[in-house]
Parts: structure tokens; C-alpha cells; sequence
């Protein structure tokens, strides 16, 4: 980097050297994930740009969960380096130091299978809690925040109500609104329609497409849901065995995939 | 049974009557004695039970033994040692602290144990939850998995705490003079110790039901 020319501010070596918006959101560099013997990600390298929406398919232990977690920092690497708009977020073997790898983190948010609400709080409070106690929003305004983002999933009548007293339908898109509430730039689904009965798929998925409509946040999708995987990605990966099998652009891979193990992945998902 | 103290064995109501206010005073510091007691197990043992989650194993080792220990011997002579030993080498304390002490010590054993199974049966998904929120980990502790764990095993707490109340008549082997103490006193200068001890029964059982159905309610209005 130009460190001569520029005496100091890194944003101004930026402008020069490495623009920070073409830095990509997610970096993985050479990363394997190890749970002892087994191999779940085996050196894989991955890059997804500024509001790229990514779905991941592969059948289960591919591995495509295991990215997500990674990346929120539920998993650490056994090797290799994951970066955040540049910064690393988690490296194999050495140990980051917090107060530098949260910045990034916060960039994250994540919704999961099981959705993990927290049961002894109301669905408004479940919304508010974060940002009360990480951001120190005050209470009126989180509160504020917590509303909008319940009408924006449907749920504005439902602010009251314990996680308990919804249907699972209902607590995804209250998971939604929770994770939504820290902003984050980079949003994690991994398999959010799994634990749901049929009939409330739909009213899930709808938010999200909504949501990949008017924001710009990068998504990775991990879903079983090979027409979802389809219509949100901008990009679909299908993943076999710890590693990327084939790539590409969705209509293209889905219609007609180069690599005769997708052919036989979506072939088997189809019947 | 027979001969000259048969009269004595009569029931008398007046007996009661006239014990009920030195009773009540010594009900009063039994109660003082649990809650104290209560306060001092809860703190103990839910600092034992998450400083055991920790990586140090010296630390854990430590713990472990101590609680195994404690449980392994009765509170009886954990008090005797309290009261007799201690102060040849320590402080001496007055016997209502070394009461609380040792009730509270005693207890916090098995307390340490319930809050671990109970830390231990909220999900993993709420840890998780909790890093993508961006929680600092205190903050997950005292917000998320506490108030959860505290509910899965209030039902047991409240057994020990009902216990404890039941086990601070052992006090009065250290000259406190609470309910039972107070009571061994005036049947001893009055030999009455039928309506006496009658009278303590009726008032250990009402104070323990009132405490259990209390429990009861907190529980209903804690499930979610």
C-alpha cells in the first residue's frame, strides 16, 4: 500500500489502492473446518460481493451450513482465513482479538432453523432487546424500531405475544425482525423453512424475497427450497463433500448444470 | 408414663397460649436464618456453577471436590465445626451469622449442581441467537440464560429452600434460640413439652405450606 504517499488515514490510502467498496463482503481463503476426523469444509475458497444474494444447495453434510456458522463465528476455522469487508473476521489456528473482530460480526446477522427466539420474551421485546442492550438504543425509540420492523414482517398485531403463543411461521418472521433490528449488511438464512409445516413456507419466504427487494444487504441462503435457492440467488452454489461443485448463474445451473453430480443432486431433489 | 407426672400429661391449651409469644419470636429468627441463608446458597451456588463452566481446570477440580464434600457430610457437624473450630483460628461470629453460614455453605453445594443442570438445559440455539445479536457474553449470561435457567429449575430450588427452612432448627445446637431453640427452652424449665412442641410442629407446618404454595404461584407466573 502506498504508505509513502499518504501520511495517514486509511481511507484516504483507500481511495487510491483497495476502494472499500470493492472490497467483498465474504471472503473465504483457503478455509477447512475439521470436527475431528471429518473433513465438513475442505479448503474452500469463496467470495461474495456487496449485496450479492448466494444461495447454497448440496445435499445434507455438504458442508453448506457450516459456511454460515462459520462466518457468524459460531465455528471457528481449522485453517484458513474468513475476511469481512477486508478485516478478518477468523483465521485457523491464531486467536483474533475481540475488540477487532466484533465490528465486524456486527455486520452479520442471522436467522436460523429453530429459530431461537428467546421464549421469555414477548415477540416486541425479542425485537427490542439487542438493540437496547448492545447499540444502548433508548427504549422509545428501539421500541419504535421493534413496531416497524414487526409490521414489515406482518406481525404488528403480534408485538405482545410470547414466542410460545406463535406458530412457527410466525417466530421465523419474528427471528427476521430481531436480526434485521442490528442492521446488518450481511444476512444469514440457513435452512429457515425446515422446521416449518408446509402451509406457512410461503408467508416466510415472501418476507424474505420482500426483503431482497428493498434492501441491499448481501444474503446467503442455505435452503432445501430448490425454487427459493432459484428465485432470491443472484448466484447458486452447489456444494458436495466440503468443496464448491459448480457455480453459476441460477436459471443457467438449475436448467442445466454442467457437473454431472449437480445433474443428480437436482434430479434426486426433484422426485 | 404412669404414676406422678400423669397429671402433667394433660393437654393444656393455656400452656400454648402462654409459649406462643416466645414461639413467634423465635420464628421470627428462624426466618431471618432462611432467608439470610437462601440469599448467601443462590449467590454461592450459581457463582460455583458458572465459575465450573469455565476452562480452568484447576478450578473446576476445586469446586468439584469442595461440592462433594460438603454434600458428603451433614450439616450438623459443618455447624459444630463452625461454632467450636472456627473461632480458634478465625473470627468468631455471633451464632445467628455462623448459622447462616453454615446453611448457607451447605446449600450452596447443591444449588451450584441444580443451576448447572439447569444452565445446561437451555438450548444452544439461545447461545446462538445471542452471538448474532452481537450480545457480549455477560450481558447473554444475565439477560438470556439466567432468567431461563431460573425457571426450568425454580421447582427445585424451592424444594431446597423449604428444606433449608426445615434444617434451620439444627441452629438451635448453636444456642440460637429460634423456633425449635426457643421452644427446647421453655418445655425444658416447664417440662411441657407436648403442647409445646405440638405448637412448633403447627407453626413449622403452616409457614412451610404458605412457603411452598408462594413457590407454587412464582412458578405459574413465571412459565411462559
Amino acid at each position: 500500500m502506498g504508505i509513502a504517499v499518504i501520511p495517514k488515514g486509511g481511507h484516504v490510502l483507500d481511495k487510491f489502492e483497495s476502494p472499500a467498496s470493492e472490497l467483498p463482503a465474504v471472503e473465504f481463503v483457503d478455509v477447512s473446518k475439521s470436527f475431528g476426523a471429518l473433513r465438513v469444509i475442505d479448503n474452500l475458497s469463496l467470495r461474495i460481493r456487496r449485496s450479492e444474494r448466494v444461495s447454497l444447495i448440496g445435499p445434507s453434510g455438504s458442508g453448506k451450513t457450516t459456511i454460515l456458522r462459520l462466518l457468524m463465528t459460531l465455528e471457528k476455522p481449522s485453517e484458513g482465513t474468513i475476511k469481512v469487508f477486508g478485516g478478518a473476521l477468523s483465521a485457523g489456528g491464531r486467536g483474533l482479538r475481540e475488540s477487532e473482530v466484533a465490528p465486524l460480526r456486527a455486520k452479520i446477522g442471522m436467522v436460523f432453523q429453530q429459530f431461537n427466539l428467546f421464549p421469555h420474551m414477548t415477540a416486541l421485546a425479542n425485537v427490542m432487546e439487542a438493540p437496547v442492550q448492545v447499540l444502548r438504543m433508548p427504549k422509545p425509540d428501539a421500541k419504535a424500531l421493534a413496531e416497524s420492523l414487526l409490521e414489515r414482517v406482518g406481525l404488528k398485531e403480534k408485538g405482545a405475544s410470547y414466542p410460545s403463543e406463535l406458530s412457527g411461521g410466525q417466530q421465523q418472521r419474528v427471528a427476521i425482525a430481531r436480526a434485521l433490528a442490528m442492521k446488518p449488511q450481511i444476512m444469514l438464512f440457513d435452512e429457515i423453512t425446515s422446521a416449518l409445516d408446509p402451509e406457512v413456507i410461503g408467508e416466510v419466504l415472501d418476507v424474505v424475497h420482500s426483503l431482497a427487494h428493498e434492501t441491499k444487504m448481501a444474503m446467503l441462503v442455505v435452503t432445501h427450497e430448490m425454487g427459493f435457492a432459484r428465485d432470491i440467488a443472484d448466484r447458486v452454489i452447489f456444494m458436495e463433500k466440503g468443496r464448491i461443485v459448480e457455480e453459476g448463474n441460477p436459471a443457467k445451473l438449475f436448467a442445466s448444470p454442467d457437473n454431472i453430480r449437480t445433474k443428480a443432486f437436482l434430479n434426486a431433489v426433484k422426485r | 408414663m404412669e404414676g406422678k407426672g400423669a397429671n402433667d400429661m394433660t393437654f393444656s391449651l393455656q400452656t400454648m397460649l402462654d409459649v406462643l409469644p416466645a414461639l413467634l419470636r423465635g420464628t421470627v429468627v428462624t426466618l431471618q436464618a432462611t432467608a439470610a441463608g437462601i440469599l448467601l446458597a443462590l449467590a454461592l451456588g450459581l457463582f460455583l456453577a458458572i465459575a465450573r463452566r469455565g476452562s480452568n481446570r484447576a478450578i473446576v477440580v476445586v469446586i468439584d471436590l469442595f461440592v462433594t464434600v460438603i454434600r458428603s457430610t451433614p450439616l450438623l457437624i459443618q455447624l459444630y465445626l463452625l461454632f467450636y473450630v472456627l473461632p480458634l483460628y478465625g473470627p468468631s461470629l455471633s451464632p445467628l451469622v455462623t448459622g447462616v453460614l453454615g446453611l448457607g455453605v451447605h446449600y450452596s453445594s447443591y444449588l451450584s449442581e441444580v443451576f448447572r443442570a439447569g444452565i445446561d438445559a437451555v438450548p444452544k440455539g439461545q447461545w446462538e441467537a445471542s452471538v448474532a445479536l452481537q450480545m457480549p457474553r455477560a450481558k447473554t449470561w444475565c439477560r438470556i440464560i439466567l432468567p431461563q435457567a431460573f425457571r426450568i429449575v425454580l421447582p427445585q430450588i424451592g424444594n431446597y429452600m423449604i428444606s433449608m427452612y426445615k434444617h434451620a432448627s439444627l441452629l438451635a445446637t448453636i444456642t440460637v434460640v429460634e423456633l425449635l431453640g426457643a421452644a427446647l427452652n421453655y418445655a425444658g424449665e416447664t417440662f411441657r413439652y407436648l403442647e409445646v412442641l405440638t405448637l412448633v410442629g403447627v407453626i413449622y407446618f403452616i409457614i412451610g405450606y404458605v412457603f411452598s404454595r408462594i413457590i407454587k404461584y412464582i412458578e405459574l407466573k413465571l412459565a411462559y
